[in-house]
């Protein structure tokens, strides 16, 4: 009996060890063996580069990088619950208006002022560094900068013979024409809903010369007329075959525009998108289809080209990082130094650092479409400097809803206009802060 | 013509390639408690299913008052079943479990009321009715099976063990109560058992089944008194009838000459036919076995070893010197005198002896009951 | 000394902290959190205690409503329809043919599958406009249905979404006639009622606690279904698919608003709790237990 007792009580405390040994929190890694860990959004071809970017910064610094990416979807909510968590990378690849979120008054994350002796701050434009930075402390670097431009099937437009729009009038006949020419099926130019509503905020700002948000006054900058003009944009896209109906595209469910078959296959000919991203939307294309950029559609007597200009993608360091040096000389390395440019190439963009561009520059690294991109952003007039309460998710899923209801008949043109301009408003009333 | 309630004219069944009812013919008259018995798996269950018309017979045919009803619906036989787990419906009342059927039938409320209100004085259960089976006894279950049965007014009842599921003493008041309505109803009924007290004490006629056939009809006293073979030697009468292995001496018309291990047998016997020398086997019941008085002549000499006492009545069980087959069994008196291991002479009372030949059929009859019906039918 | 009380409960020690650490705790937090406006990025200790005003918030909120009024319409359209299909296959199934097994099988198979993330990705192509079935359907002559384009429709795919695997109530329910002794239909035989009479008087009534069981449990899940809103129609077109469980995330996670989806959760957990309430209320009317029927002749 006391054999058996015996028996049992080591079992179980052997069990309890074993339990609680795998509960343990994982040591801190010894200073001799540095680890950090970096996260970062993008499509296969941008995980690729990163990691052996990664494996480069290694070699060379003898610091471990633990790197953790998923796609874009869910990004944000990850992040999130990291940071309100504690458990937040030490490097995080974040998006210019996450800070309004994380970081409005400075404190979310690291101050990159105080590691200037690792980061070259040198390499970046004021106009850039004053977009990473809140309430006077540098939160984020850019590591691009990005706008959204017009890359439409160079293949589905020649299998038309139709050459690319160069204004707004000519993108509107571009319409029937691909409808008399290659079906029902085919469309010059494509979006989410998201995609749209940056489509129109540009038509509004080119009209308006102005921030199409106002954050002082937490309404919008334009008037009734405009708003007329955005849901009538809408509108007459959609009636006049420009861009696919709410119920054609919702016909293919909850997918990403570059994963929709009609965009694979070519029907769906062309993408209102960053050009810092759109590598992935040339990936996805089937065959040899090619992507190319449109001339910059301009409405006559425009006042700015209404472009959101903005970080595409930044670099911030957690405010509670263990290893803030350590950090820094990963960004350091990933956005200056030339085996880190070299390995990240164009995969998140044309970089914004002086150093990168001239390398990538001299090495011909830069892709002819990327070279065009650049171009066209230079000779771009870009003044207005948008809101990013702009990208907030109650505003975005605001215009979402009344373009949508629009879509669906159950508003007309001017009740949608109306909805925008009253709704948006209160909206902004709520949520600015 | 006939007055045959129930005529199976040489019905088989086959399940899944094996032969399970092999060609079975008989008849039950009207007002008849006809009893099917035998051991377990010889069919009789079977055969009640293929009256009831929960089975179809591979071939052959069954009449019902008169009608084929070979491939009838069980409902439009005329039937009504009383099942061995009495298959009540635990979600209706009794009421409404003895109703059901004229429910379905569509009679109108008051006939209804009126029929099951009688069923049930008829069974006691009046202060029942309102009951669910599962705060029923299962004495009171078995009679709602009953009186649904009855208050269908079928022209043949049919029993599938309805007292297996009873405790001994509960079984003992169930039949006496079976009998009565029986005599009551004057209602034919063919009646399924294994145990064969039940088939000797409720039954008008009974027919002994082994592996799918008839080995035996008749009423319980002829089958008592000249079973047609060592089956239905072996099965009727408990306990079970001594058997012991012997060879004929000679033969006359009136007796049989007996070769036994330990004696020399005349046993009378008439319309015997058996050559001499033949081998046959000698049976004689336990209760036609007696301890032979110290003057008086015995039979068998053995020893005891054992004794069932029951109060009532002794069982011994004696081997016979020299020999090793069975220990033979013998019934006493309760206050029999007798011991262990105790030295006996044992009488036979030759009149009430049996005599089967070496494949089972019986040899002749004993002139006691030579002159008595007989509606043995020999298959 | 050591008692067996002390080695007992030592034993049961990580199921007691698992279920206190991911049950009970997150359970009594979520409802703190609702009473305050936390947000999901801020730190807990920023948040401010607002009593019910997430409460009354959501009185006044449309989308609340509709999301509530779709959720309903979801529940009342796939729970019984769902029952009733299952239990339909169940006695279909019951039957003793040859190779019964095997349909048995395969009709269990597609709740295995389940209604996960993969399986909700493939839905999406099959009830795509260009997807599966209404290519299925071209060959037959139909011409195609916008089926996730529509607000009429897009609901339609989520409700058949679940409907396809009524396998798990299936089984449950062929468990259940199995159980229904055969003697009772040979007595209803004999009795002349009809198959269907039978099913109606005596397979339904004595299947009435295995239908309880199912009940209560098809309708709590169906209430929590968040997949195929989520991943098939993001709660569109119109919000026509926008599930309770499908703004309780986004509220949380795309618009930060803690202590507000702390509330719908709890409004969704109290609906749940009140329909679980009424049915186990309900029972003694319509549901039939049967007592164990082992007798030998006495109780």
């Amino acid at each position: 009996m006391d054999a058996y007792r015996l028996h049992r009580r080591f079992v179980l405390l052997g069990a309890s060890a074993a339990a609680l040994t795998a509960c343990s929190k994982p040591r801190p890694a010894p200073s001799t063996g540095r680890e950090l860990r970096m996260s970062w959004w993008g499509g296969s071809s941008a995980h690729k580069a990163t990691l052996e970017a990664l494996r480069l910064f290694e070699e060379k610094h003898g610091i471990r990088v633990r790197g953790e990416y998923t796609g874009f979807a869910g990004h944000l909510e990850r992040l999130t619950t990291q940071i309100a968590g504690g458990t937040a990378p030490d490097v995080m690849q974040i998006n210019w208006y996450w800070q309004t979120l994380f970081s409005r008054d400075g404190t979310g994350f690291y101050d990159l002022t105080k590691l200037t002796d690792k980061l070259d701050l040198s390499q970046f434009d004021a106009r850039t560094l004053g977009m990473g930075t809140n309430k006077g402390v540098l939160n984020a670097i850019a590591v691009s900068n990005a706008a959204r431009l017009f890359y439409l099937n160079q293949t589905t437009y020649q299998k038309a013979g139709l050459s690319l729009p160069t204004t707004w009038e000519e993108l509107f006949a571009r319409g029937p024409q691909f409808r008399e020419k290659l079906g029902n099926g085919y469309y010059p130019l494509d979006g989410l809903f998201l995609e749209f509503i940056a489509l129109a905020r540009n038509y509004v700002v080119q009209g308006t010369g102005q921030p199409l948000i106002n954050a002082e006054t937490k309404s919008l900058n334009c008037t009734r007329a405009d708003m007329y003009d955005f849901a009538g944009l809408y509108a007459r896209m959609t009636r006049e075959h420009v861009w696919p109906s709410a119920q054609v595209r919702a016909s293919y469910g909850n997918v990403a525009q570059q994963e929709m078959r009609p965009w694979i296959n070519g029907q769906f000919a062309g993408t209102f998108q960053w050009n810092s991203s759109i590598d992935k939307y040339s990936d996805t294309l089937a065959g040899k289809q090619t992507l190319a950029l449109a001339p910059y559609l301009l409405r006559p007597g425009a006042k700015d080209a209404g472009m959101m200009y903005r970080p595409a993608m930044m670099f911030a360091v957690n405010a509670k990082t263990a290893y803030p040096d350590e950090a820094a000389l990963l960004i350091e390395f990933l956005l200056n130094d030339p085996d880190g440019i070299r390995a990240m190439g164009l995969k998140r963009g044309v970089p914004v650092s002086k150093a990168a561009r001239t390398l990538l520059d001299k090495e011909g690294l830069i892709t002819p479409i990327q070279r065009q991109s650049e171009a066209q952003l230079a000779t771009a007039q870009i003044n207005v400097v948008e809101s990013p309460w702009f990208e907030h998710p109650r505003v975005r899923d605001g215009f979402q809803d009344i373009l949508e209801a629009l879509g669906y008949g159950r508003l007309s043109e001017r009740e949608a206009g109306d909805r925008l301009y009253d709704d948006i408003n209160a909206i902004l009333h709520r949520v600015v802060r | 013509m006939s007055v045959d309630s129930v005529r199976l004219t040489d019905v088989r069944k086959t399940f899944n390639g094996h032969e399970v009812i092999k060609g079975v013919s008989l008849e039950v008259k009207k007002g008849e408690l006809v009893v099917f018995v035998g051991p377990s798996g010889c069919g009789k269950s079977t055969l009640l299913r293929l009256i009831a018309g929960l089975e179809t017979p591979t071939s052959g045919q069954i009449d019902i008052a008169g009608r084929d009803v070979t491939y009838a619906h069980p409902s439009k036989r005329g039937v009504a079943m009383v099942f061995q787990s009495y298959a009540l419906y635990p979600h209706m009342t009794v009421f409404d479990n003895i109703a059901f059927a004229l429910k379905i039938q569509g009679l109108p409320k008051a006939e209804i009321e009126h029929k099951v209100n009688a069923a049930a004085e008829t069974l006691q259960l009046t202060h029942l009715l309102k009951r669910r089976p599962k705060a029923l006894s299962g004495g009171q279950r078995q009679r709602v099976a009953i009186g649904r049965a009855i208050v269908r007014e079928p022209d043949v009842f049919l029993f599938d063990e309805p007292l297996s599921n009873l405790d001994a003493a509960l079984r003992g008041q169930m039949r006496v109560e079976i009998a009565r309505l029986h005599t009551k109803l004057n209602a034919t009924s063919v009646y399924v058992t294994h145990d064969q007290v039940e088939a000797m004490t409720l039954a008008d006629k009974i027919v002994v089944l082994n592996a799918g056939r008839i080995e035996q009809v008749g009423s319980p006293l002829d089958l008592y008194r000249k079973p047609a073979n060592l089956f239905v030697a072996g099965f009727i009468g408990s306990p079970r009838m001594n058997t012991i292995k012997a060879r004929v001496r000679e033969v006359s018309p009136d007796a049989v000459g007996l070769d036994l291990p330990q004696t020399l047998l005349s046993v009378p016997r008439v319309g015997a036919q058996v050559a001499a020398g033949a081998n046959v086997t000698f049976g004689v019941r336990p209760e036609n076995l007696q301890l032979a008085a110290a003057d008086e002549e015995a039979h068998l000499s053995g020893y005891v070893i054992l004794i069932e006492r029951l109060g009532g009545e002794t069982f011994a069980y004696v081997t016979l010197k020299d020999s090793e087959g069975e220990p033979l069994i013998m019934k006493l008196d309760g206050e029999a005198a007798l011991y262990n291991h105790q030295e006996v002479r044992l009488k036979i009372d030759l009149n009430r002896a049996h005599l089967f030949a070496e494949d089972g059929q019986a040899i002749g009859v004993s002139p006691d009951f030579s002159d008595k019906t007989d509606e043995s039918v020999h298959v | 000394m050591y008692s067996n009380k002390w080695i007992g409960s030592l034993y049961i020690t990580p199921f007691v902290i698992g279920f206190l650490l991911f049950t009970a705790f997150p359970f009594i937090a979520s409802f703190v959190l609702s009473l305050t406006d936390a947000r999901l990025q801020d730190q807990l200790g920023a948040a401010n205690f607002v009593g019910l005003s997430n409460y009354t918030e959501m009185a006044a909120d449309s989308t609340f409503r509709q999301s509530l009024g779709v959720t309903f319409a979801y529940v009342f359209i796939t729970v019984p329809l769902k029952l009733a299909f299952a239990l339909f296959i169940a006695v279909v199934l019951n039957f003793k043919l040859k190779g019964i097994g095997l349909f048995r099988t395969a009709f269990y198979l597609p709740s295995i599958l389940g209604g996960s993330v993969a399986i909700a990705v493939v839905w999406r192509f099959v009830f795509a406009g260009d997807g599966l079935l209404n290519q299925a359907l071209a060959g037959i002559g139909i011409g195609g249905v916008n089926w996730l384009g529509e607000p009429t429709t897009a609901m339609f795919s989520i409700v058949l979404l679940r409907l396809w695997q009524f396998g798990s109530a299936m089984v449950v329910f062929l468990a259940g006639l199995k159980a229904i002794p055969e003697d009772l239909y040979e007595a209803a035989d004999l009795d002349g009622a009809s198959r269907l009479k039978q099913f109606f008087m005596i397979t339904l009534p004595l299947l009435t606690p295995v239908l309880f069981f199912n009940f209560i449990m098809q309708i709590v899940q169906a209430f929590q279904e968040f997949n195929g809103p989520y991943i098939i129609t993001a709660g569109g077109p119109l919000k026509s698919s926008y599930l309770l469980p499908l703004m309780i995330y986004e509220e949380a996670f795309k618009y930060f608003n803690l202590g507000y989806s702390s509330a719908l959760s709890w409004v969704l957990f109290i609906i749940i709790a009140v329909f679980t309430a009424v049915a186990f209320w309900s029972q003694k009317h319509w549901v039939f237990y049967a007592q164990d029927r082992d007798d030998k002749g006495g109780h």
